[in-house]
């Protein structure tokens, strides 16, 4: 079973998204509401994908996505944000972000991003 | 959405009342069915197919049908069946009315030209309400100075029908300087033509969304409520960025802030919409961003 960690500062996205991952055969070992708690979390359990909310106050998603990747360069990060975020989107992938998931979250979508991300 | 704005002008005539009004709209519900499911039904769709379809539906702001067509998954002239099985909104309506012996026909005629006349509303808007389609509809609730707002309020307006509750309807939009707000969620989208809009709470709409959006029940517009209402708005306003985008335009969407208190909006001009969830009510505001 794949571990996840969701970093999001909204706690109606963290729970939306961990009902789904549990329903789906994946265990949530941690949340984080911002960037710097995200990493600190991240250091400390070592999941196997965490999931990234772009857009928070304080530290933002790109910038946890960078020090996570210079503490582990193979960590798998999924970037989320509302659509139409592309310039983010892209400016994430380039930092390393393996996926991305678009905010209304559609079980069938993220099932699949995590799946595909877990089996990589 | 028509059913509401014609069965409320019923109401406030007195030709019904809201309890016979609320078995219309309850048995006209019973018998709709979604166009993904009857495509499916009728074979002109695999379920997965369907699927996709609704998690395209989540990133852009698109009908069910346009997005079929545009995927091969169905043609025009299947789009156009479907439709026709899913049945009309506004006859079913009149139907049920006539059905339920609440209104004859030729009673039901005679209003919707009192109706016309009351709002100064041409042949034209009329068939533009009776076609149900929200796109058409929105316009006629707005003011020429709110015009350039009408692809984000469409954005809004269809997003709430989508994610919240399939009966919304909206009022007609004002144009204001100052608005005292109850609680209240706004977000800045930072671009060229930046806006900063706001989901305020009129008499119960916020609330009954943040517990339809955040799949819990809040019993007050606290801070976690507050906080679904927030992820609403940022759905919102993702949708309209990306509808932007493609036209070439760059908005940046900050974190959603929000107050629970309400304040007053001082504004050199504010865009307010009523927007109606059943009998509840709330506000969609909309002004250029500074």
């Amino acid at each position: 079973m794949a571990t996840v960690l969701i970093v999001d500062d909204s706690r109606t996205s963290r729970k939306i998204l961990k009902n789904i991952l549990e329903k789906n055969c994946f265990e949530v070992i941690g949340e984080a509401q911002d960037g710097e708690q995200g990493y600190l979390k991240y250091k400390e359990c070592k999941p196997d994908i965490v999931t990234m909310d772009i857009t928070m106050p304080g530290m933002d998603g790109i910038e946890c996505l960078s020090l996570i990747k210079k503490e582990n360069e193979d960590a798998k990060v999924v970037m989320i944000t509302a659509a139409g975020q592309r310039e983010k989107m892209v400016s994430a992938v380039k930092r390393g972000a393996v996926e991305y998931i678009t905010k209304p979250f559609d079980e069938f979508e993220i099932v699949n991003v995590l799946n595909r991300v877990a089996e990589s | 959405m028509v059913e509401y704005i014609l069965g409320n002008y019923l109401v406030q005539r007195g030709k019904i009342s809201k309890e016979q009004l609320q078995t219309v709209l309850q048995k006209q519900d019973s018998v709709r069915v979604k166009l993904g499911l009857i495509a499916v039904s009728e074979g002109f769709m695999t379920h997965e197919q369907a699927e996709e379809v609704n998690s395209i539906q989540a990133t852009e702001d698109k009908r069910f049908g346009d997005i079929a067509i545009e995927n091969g998954y169905l043609t025009e002239e299947q789009v156009a069946r479907l439709l026709k099985k899913q049945g009309n909104t506004y006859l079913m309506f009149i139907q049920t009315l006539v059905d339920e012996q609440l209104l004859k026909m030729v009673e039901i005629d005679d209003l919707i030209d009192e109706f016309k006349r009351e709002n100064s509303f041409g042949n034209a808007d009329i068939e533009d309400i009776k076609s149900d389609d929200a796109d058409r509809i929105i316009p006629l609730f707005l003011p020429e100075q709110a015009k350039k707002y009408q692809e984000l309020i469409g954005v809004a307006v269809r997003t709430l029908i989508r994610l919240v509750d399939r009966h919304i309807y909206i009022g007609s939009a004002v144009m204001e300087g100052s608005v005292e707000c109850a609680a209240m969620v706004s977000q800045q989208l930072v671009g060229e033509e930046g806006v900063t809009d706001y989901f305020v709470e009129g008499n119960g709409a916020l609330l009954k969304a943040s517990c339809c959006f955040g799949q819990e029940d809040f019993a007050a517009l606290d801070e976690d409520a507050l906080d679904a209402a927030g992820e609403l708005l940022n759905c919102v306003n993702g949708l309209y960025a990306s509808a932007k985008s493609r036209q070439g335009q760059v908005l940046d969407l900050l974190p959603p802030q929000y107050t629970p208190s309400g304040s007053t909006l001082q504004k050199r001009s504010l865009c307010r919409v009523p927007v109606f969830i059943d009998d509840k009510e709330l506000y969609f505001i909309v002004t250029a961003a500074v």
